[in-house]
């Protein structure tokens, strides 16, 4: 702990940036991880403790040159996990209810949009099978 | 969804997923990068999303309305059988409870 206490000052933000990074490009692809984040959010928090750590250290010392150092990391390290868990536990469910019409109809609207290459898709020539219809924003 | 489509092939069930931010154009790279071949329909005008009552508006982080997310189990005679709105959009069902929901 001590050797990582002494470097926090890079440690922290190295694990707060793979913390952050690391959930979009690898975690939230599988739902377990991506739900709930149970890889990232221990990174992210082992980032704020050393860079808490940091700001002892920086605190402490009486150069000025390590106290910037110390200070600077231990910023980033916070910013990117408070990042991580604004967009977790905040911005992603930043979103309205479902209107009490789309909680409340029966029957599938038909609608008529074109598909990957250009071409025409009604519901209605699906007739006659189930579909599962997905409205969808990212993560799908 | 891609990774288990042949379970819901034995099933008869199509995937229809429709997206309010991406053009068709955009559709097909995400297709083709992502090995995808069930339906993606581009619906920028957000006239589905207005239909199914789920216009975010001011929802896009680039500009404009999206829709919320939304999924819709629709039967063979276009009866909505079941529905779900996430909360939060990173979060949704597994391949698993969706099937179930057909049953």
């Amino acid at each position: 702990m001590s050797f990582a206490k002494r470097h926090a000052f890079w440690i922290a933000p190295l694990l707060g940036f793979v913390g952050f990074v690391s959930y979009f490009l690898v975690f939230a692809k599988w739902p377990a991880t991506r739900d709930f984040p149970w890889v990232n959010l221990p990174v992210v928090l082992a980032a704020v403790a050393l860079g808490f750590a940091g700001l002892g250290n920086a605190w402490k010392t009486g150069r000025w040159r390590t106290k910037l150092l110390h200070f600077g990391g231990s910023c980033a390290a916070l910013a990117l996990a408070g990042l991580l868990c604004f967009y977790v536990f905040s911005f992603s469910a930043t979103m309205p209810e479902a209107t009490e019409e789309a909680v409340a109809m029966d029957i599938a609207p038909n609608f008529s949009l074109p598909d990957a290459r250009g071409e025409t898709v009604t519901l209605e020539s699906f007739r006659g099978g189930p579909v599962l219809l997905l409205f969808y924003r990212g993560f799908w | 969804m891609q990774s288990r489509k042949t379970e819901f092939e034995e099933r008869g069930i199509r995937i229809v997923a429709i997206s309010a931010a991406h053009t068709p154009e955009e559709l097909a790279r995400h297709a083709s990068e992502n090995g995808i071949d069930f339906f993606l329909l581009a619906d920028t005008e957000l006239t589905a999303a207005d239909a199914y009552g789920l216009r975010h508006e001011g929802g896009n982080p680039f500009g404009g309305d999206i829709a919320r997310p939304g999924m819709f189990w629709i039967d063979g005679d276009g009866r909505i059988i079941d529905r779900e709105f996430t909360e939060n959009w990173r979060v949704r069902e597994g391949v698993g409870e969706v099937l179930e929901r057909f049953e």
